[in-house]
């Protein structure tokens, strides 16, 4: 298991991304899977960096990676912050988010795209996050 | 990440070089909201060739000024994209609502049927 803590700065991001792409290059996860898996892990950390901690550099984020050769990965995000209230699936219509010029929704749909399940729950005052995508 | 911006006929190329998430996002929010601004008419290549990595913040910059950028009856060509970006594009569905060419002299074709339209 990976682990690696960061604090919640958002120029942290590009830190987390190679702290993932190193962790699963280390199993030799291929190219497509891994890509999958950064960007997932890119989107909930700044979900959890800007909306459950405010971007405070004060709090941190704790970072895991477990990985089951040719069965699953396992990547867990655990903060201190505010719970964020969060849809177990979301449905974007990107032609009316061009009309309004509305953001939000993009990040929480490429996640749930990019890997098989989103395991979400609260713990000792802590928030946890697993992103889980199989192998086989 | 850099971003470098061209202007070649009333067109402004910008390619961003390097990754852009949440944090870079708003530079390119930045450079793209002068274009929109400053200029009657925005055409807006968005030049690819060197951008690694984008994240929703990214297309976010997009999405929020190309409706603005076409109301001023210019518009943004994608041009360039390497397969992992043009993937993100393709998950959200925005590759079908936006002009995604396989180079800049291809864009600047299609900018010069827009700017002609007018």
């Amino acid at each position: 298991m990976s682990k690696k803590v960061f604090s919640c700065d958002l120029k942290n991001l590009s830190d987390i991304r190679a702290f993932v792409a190193d962790s699963l290059n280390e199993y030799g996860i291929r190219t497509e899977i891994r890509e999958q898996l950064i960007l997932a892990t890119d989107e909930a950390c700044a979900n959890t960096i800007i909306h459950s901690n405010h971007c405070c550099n004060q709090r941190f984020i704790e970072l895991s990676l477990d990985i089951i050769p040719e069965q699953k990965i396992a990547i867990q995000i655990t903060d201190a912050g505010k719970t964020p209230e969060l849809p177990n699936e979301i449905q974007i219509n990107i032609q009316e988010n061009i009309r309004c010029g509305k953001r939000g929704g993009m990040g929480l749909y490429l996640m749930q795209e990019m890997v098989d399940q989103i395991i979400r729950f609260h713990e000792s005052g802590k928030n946890i996050t697993i992103l889980e995508k199989r192998l086989n | 990440m850099n971003i470098r911006t061209t202007l070649e006929n009333n067109i402004v190329i910008i390619k961003p070089i390097g990754e852009i998430d949440a944090y870079s996002s708003i530079d390119l929010d930045n450079t793209v909201s002068d274009v929109v601004k400053n200029y009657e008419h925005p055409y807006i290549i968005l030049d690819g060739s060197e951008l690694t990595y984008i994240s929703s913040a990214g297309i976010g910059v997009f999405i929020t000024h190309l409706e603005p950028i076409r109301k001023k009856k210019g518009d943004i060509v994608f041009a360039n994209l390497r397969k992992e970006v043009h993937y993100v594009f393709s998950v959200l569905g925005l590759d079908k609502l936006v002009t995604i060419t396989e180079n800049i002299w291809e864009a600047k074709e299609k900018l010069n049927h827009v700017k002609e339209s007018i």
